[in-house]
């Protein structure tokens, strides 16, 4: 290692309080960079929880009409979404708390040197990529709505009939005539007098 | 009649810059290529015991802050090598030893003194 080492410039009271801050903010690197990393990691527990909370509890309801490819995209994006908030959470706790393991105790001062700022930068490594993961959650719950906002409906192809004693049958419409109305129920035909009809209504698709 | 450690204070002078120049070790962590420390240890020019100072020359702060990391610069630095740059840092060491010295501050360590080395490295 080529090292050249000769007497430096004459110090001044400005020179001194820089390389005092200096080993101020070397002192604090991980501590800074943890308190930095608690407070993305409050962020993102929300973040998730908001994907829960609305997305996920309320989510089925919204997408009944959408046609099933929708119905797919939404499914996914919101998965994909909790995963990334997960994801994203769990790295900002390990930047902000660091993850117990056992390892050797240092040896040198230099290794307690270099192993501190290892740990610093590792966990900036994990403070950058949950930063990115609570940016990417945002952007597939945005995508998530946009899809049930947006995505065609599909057609009312179906009927459901409910008669006078609450039967409810519903199936796609074959026709209607002679006082009756028909209907192809999984592939069988029914016919419901028109006056047993107690309430009529289109659907997208049918109950299982 | 032995008198005992010198007591705390804050100063320079230019004798110790060449005095520590002649007497400190100083190592780049974690090599000359792409260092992100200076360290220097040796004895303090004014109290004499030994002592240890590390220049950082990286720190990760905030996300916000321009970072660098290992392997990201390779290109500069393959482009430094072929170019025959040097590097160079002034590093203003404070006296760092474990010897209570009296009148000591709460909270400080050494003796007060500090001195600057000039530290090069790479190319000639």
């Amino acid at each position: 290692m080529t090292v050249r080492v000769a007497p430096g410039a004459a110090g001044t009271a400005a020179s001194r309080a820089r390389a005092e801050h200096a080993q101020e903010q070397q002192d604090r690197e991980l501590e800074l960079l943890r308190q930095h990393a608690a407070n993305w990691r409050n962020g993102l527990v929300g973040l998730v929880g908001l994907i829960t909370g609305a997305g996920l509890i309320k989510g089925r309801e919204s997408i009944v009409g959408i046609v099933p490819g929708g119905q797919v995209a939404v499914g996914t994006l919101l998965l994909a979404a909790v995963v990334a908030g997960v994801a994203g959470t769990l790295l900002s706790l390990r930047a902000a708390y660091g993850f117990p393991r056992s390892r050797e105790v240092d040896a040198t001062w230099r290794d307690v040197r270099r192993n501190q700022h290892a740990r610093a930068r590792a966990a900036a490594r994990d403070l950058r990529a949950a930063v990115v993961l609570a940016v990417v959650t945002l952007a597939l719950l945005v995508g998530a709505v946009a899809v049930t906002w947006y995505a065609p409906r599909a057609p009312l192809a179906f009927v459901e009939v409910t008669d006078d004693d609450g039967v409810v049958t519903c199936g796609t419409l074959q026709g209607a005539g002679d006082g009756a109305v028909v209907l192809a129920v999984h592939g069988a035909e029914r016919r419901i007098s028109v006056q047993d009809v107690g309430a009529l209504r289109l659907r997208s698709d049918c109950p299982p | 009649m032995s008198h005992g450690p010198e007591p705390y204070a804050v100063g320079n002078d230019p004798r110790w810059n060449e005095r520590a120049a002649q007497s400190a070790t100083v190592d780049l962590d974690p090599d000359e290529d792409d260092p992100m420390a200076i360290i220097v240890t040796g004895p303090c020019p004014r109290c004499t015991h030994e002592s240890a100072h590390v220049e950082p020359l990286l720190l990760y702060s905030n996300l916000q802050d321009r970072l660098r990391s290992p392997g990201s610069d390779v290109l500069r630095l393959a482009l430094e090598k072929a170019a025959g740059v040097s590097r160079r840092r002034e590093v203003e060491v404070i006296c760092a030893c474990g010897t209570p010295h009296p009148s000591t501050p709460q909270g400080a360590r050494g003796c007060g003194a500090s001195w600057v080395l000039d530290v090069s490295w790479g190319a000639p």
